[in-house]
């Protein structure tokens, strides 16, 4: 009886709590894998370097090695990353899927890439990787995008349910500006569908970004308003 | 006994009975102040006279100068540094009741989400 009692109630606590915890533990991987790569890619530029100087074949062998192991390096902190950023937009499964599908191909390349032997192999997987990239690049910002959209949105919620707990007017005195709001979320929205390069990303971010921050000052304005709305209402 | 009339020959104006002519010399700058009384209305006037003056001359210069300066460019006015938003008002002084509602607004207003973006080398292996 204490068990179920236990389970029905103690779970959605332990629920709530895991998405931060689980965000915390994915990104610290994200961030251990991303040293890694960083120093497999500093490795590789000096194993790049001797073998152009001597063209030897042990720099060749020593080159390959140390390209395959950035490239198996930077799969592993990609799909970190992506692992971690899948899980701030729960709101958005199509989105998490999109990612999803981007963690499987890297994981697929896992194989593939500990097969390639010669300079040539790894040549033609790097190039085939830089038209990938391009989709992984567009899912990333499209996410990091919604991710914030998505935050402002339930900010802008909040502050609709303060208004109307305190008893102020929000569709007299702030529809307005929602209606702004959501203008520029939708600007923001729209830059993501800008059209692509096969083998360079078009990036949009920057310019969605500054849209998300003119909404977050809308945002901003209203809660100032409310604030001094509701300073100057209390009895002294 | 009667009072005999003297008459000292050697000072004719002192003779009651001398005529000046016409010849006679007028009167210097300095002999016709002496004439004139010192009274403090005058010297209020005078006062007043040289204030007016002064601030003449001072206006006169001024308006010289102005007018030779025509061409240099006004200061630019001094921008009053923008202040956050939220510090204008104390958050104190909010009712205790939606003190935690604003709070939780505030840090969704700051939040960032700590993920930075890696930086891929894609030209690894080509």
């Amino acid at each position: 009886m204490w068990i179920l009692f236990f389970l029905f109630f103690c779970q959605p606590l332990f629920a709530q709590n895991s998405t931060p915890d689980l965000f915390d533990q994915y990104r610290n991987d994200y961030l251990y894998q991303r040293d890694l790569y960083q120093n497999n890619h500093q490795k590789y530029l000096s194993k790049k370097n001797a073998y152009s100087q001597y063209q030897t074949v042990t720099a060749e062998t020593e080159l390959i090695t140390a390209t395959k192991d950035t490239l198996l390096s930077q799969n592993l902190t990609l799909k970190a990353y992506l692992m971690a950023l899948r899980i701030t937009i729960p709101q958005n499964p199509e989105l998490q899927n999109e990612l999803q599908k981007q963690e499987d191909w890297l994981t697929s390349q896992e194989s593939t890439l500990r097969n390639l032997s010669t300079i040539q192999d790894l040549k033609i997987w790097s190039e085939n990787f830089q038209k990938k990239y391009v989709t992984i690049q567009v899912q990333i910002y499209t996410s990091l995008l919604n991710q914030k959209t998505n935050h402002l949105q339930k900010t802008l919620l909040k502050l609709k349910n303060l208004a109307q707990n305190s008893g102020i007017d929000w569709s007299r005195n702030y529809q307005d500006k929602e209606t702004q709001f959501n203008n520029f979320i939708e600007q923001a929205q729209e830059k993501t569908k800008i059209a692509q390069y096969e083998d360079r990303f078009n990036n949009f971010y920057p310019q969605a970004v500054e849209l998300t921050e003119s909404a977050k000052n809308i945002l901003s304005s209203i809660r100032n308003d409310l604030k001094s709305t509701l300073i100057k209402s209390q009895p002294n | 006994m009667d009072e005999k009339i003297y008459q000292n020959i050697d000072h004719p104006k002192d003779n009651p009975d001398y005529i000046p002519t016409t010849s006679e010399k007028p009167l210097t700058n300095s002999q016709t102040k002496d004439k004139i009384k010192l009274t403090p209305k005058i010297i209020l006037l005078l006062v007043l006279a040289f204030i007016i003056l002064s601030l003449s001359i001072t206006a006169l210069i001024v308006t010289r100068n102005r007018q030779q300066n025509t061409n240099i460019t006004p200061n630019p006015t001094p921008i009053v540094p923008v202040l956050d938003d939220s510090t204008k008002l104390n958050d104190s002084l909010i009712p205790t009741q939606y003190q935690d509602a604003f709070n939780e607004i505030n840090q969704d207003l700051e939040f960032q989400l700590d993920l930075p973006v890696p930086q891929i080398d894609t030209k690894v292996g080509l």
